[in-house]
């Protein structure tokens, strides 16, 4: 399985969950799947999207999926933190972990040789957590956690490996605005 | 101390005045009363962070639901900062009130706060970020329009706030 699998399976099996996406490659590809105003591709800010998802989740009814990396969570990992302490039920988390800075060329990065995500998420306090190698495993895992409630750490283990893709082609705001319209769309008695 | 503790409860009350109740933070000496009063009040939510980047991308997923976030920190937590304003809230257009307690000014006790101290004004403005200065509590009567600012310019807005408004 390599990213582009993983995103695949994911755009395939979410409806209409308000989805924060890793800057990048992981944007692209997730771009040419299938793009939606649901979609948030964050361009910037390598680092950030389980944050912006937290934040997102605690203003939110809906359910928040983000998107993260190994990489990227690497840059952030006091998040793990953060969320395990503020516990939001609509959140789901999903790292695609393919050992590698796959925007930048498939430098290694620490995951492929001693490091755990899923380790790191329990040791900062997330009891659900999983850790995922197969296509069957994965849609397993995603039907059983999308809709319930409760916060959940998805990594799925992936190839490293990119798709040709290009640049997301939509400005900044233009993503903005239409996400948040997707937000507002199905909590209209809020403020 | 009792000063002190009057101040940080009118600071809270303007606050909640601009109609805030998401915040962030990272304590400082000087903000720990003003926090407590965040922590203790049911109608606002308050994250503590393990880094202020944190806080900012925090504050960016609270507005796509439409809210405006604060994030409380020292300068030096602007310095931790500084690519996610710039990438994410600059870029996308996002507001955040950065409640910043302004700390290397002159009488700092801590010798290493001192660079990021005279960093922080230029900082700023490399950023094209607006910050306003909070050095009595006569000028807690402006940050309901330093709130408006961030909200209609939908960007960063700094309160810089120096040690001498906490009394």
């Amino acid at each position: 399985m390599y990213r582009y699998d993983v995103l695949s399976l994911i755009d395939a099996l979410l409806s209409d969950e308000l989805v924060i996406c890793n800057l990048g490659i992981p944007s692209q590809e997730l771009y040419a799947i299938g793009d939606k105003p649901n979609y948030f591709y964050m361009l910037g800010s390598m680092g950030m999207v389980s944050s912006i998802a937290l934040g997102l989740a605690l203003n939110t009814e809906k359910t928040v999926v983000a998107l993260d990396g190994d990489g990227s969570l690497l840059m952030n990992p006091g998040s793990l933190v953060t969320v395990a302490h503020q516990n939001p039920p609509n959140l789901k988390w999903i790292v695609i972990d393919n050992g590698s800075y796959g925007s930048t060329g498939n430098q290694p990065t620490y995951t492929r040789r001693k490091t755990s995500l899923s380790e790191m998420a329990r040791a900062a306090g997330i009891t659900d957590v999983y850790e995922l190698h197969t296509k069957e495993a994965l849609e397993v895992t995603l039907k059983d956690t999308i809709t319930a409630k409760g916060l959940c750490f998805i990594v799925v283990k992936a190839r490293a490996g990119n798709r040709s893709a290009k640049p997301v082609p939509l400005d900044p705001i233009s993503i903005r605005n239409r996400f948040m319209e997707a937000e507002k769309a199905v909590n209209p008695g809020r403020e | 101390l009792k000063r002190e503790e009057s101040i940080s409860k009118e600071m809270f009350t303007a606050l909640k005045e601009a109609s805030l109740t998401f915040f962030m933070g990272v304590p400082c000496k000087y903000l720990a009363d003003l926090i407590s009063h965040l922590e203790q009040d049911r109608d606002v939510v308050y994250v503590p962070v393990t880094r202020e980047e944190e806080g900012i991308g925090i504050a960016a997923g609270g507005f796509l639901a439409g809210k405006l976030g604060v994030l409380l920190m020292q300068n030096s937590g602007l310095g931790n900062s500084i690519n996610t304003l710039a990438s994410l809230m600059l870029f996308f257009r996002i507001p955040v009130v950065l409640l910043v307690s302004q700390r290397g000014l002159s009488g700092e006790t801590i010798d290493a706060q001192i660079p990021m101290g005279r960093a922080t004004e230029q900082l700023l403005k490399n950023l094209d970020i607006p910050f306003f200065t909070y050095s009595r509590r006569e000028d807690l009567v402006h940050l309901k329009d330093h709130v408006f600012y961030a909200r209609s310019k939908e960007k960063p807005v700094a309160l810089l706030v120096h040690p001498e408004f906490w009394g």
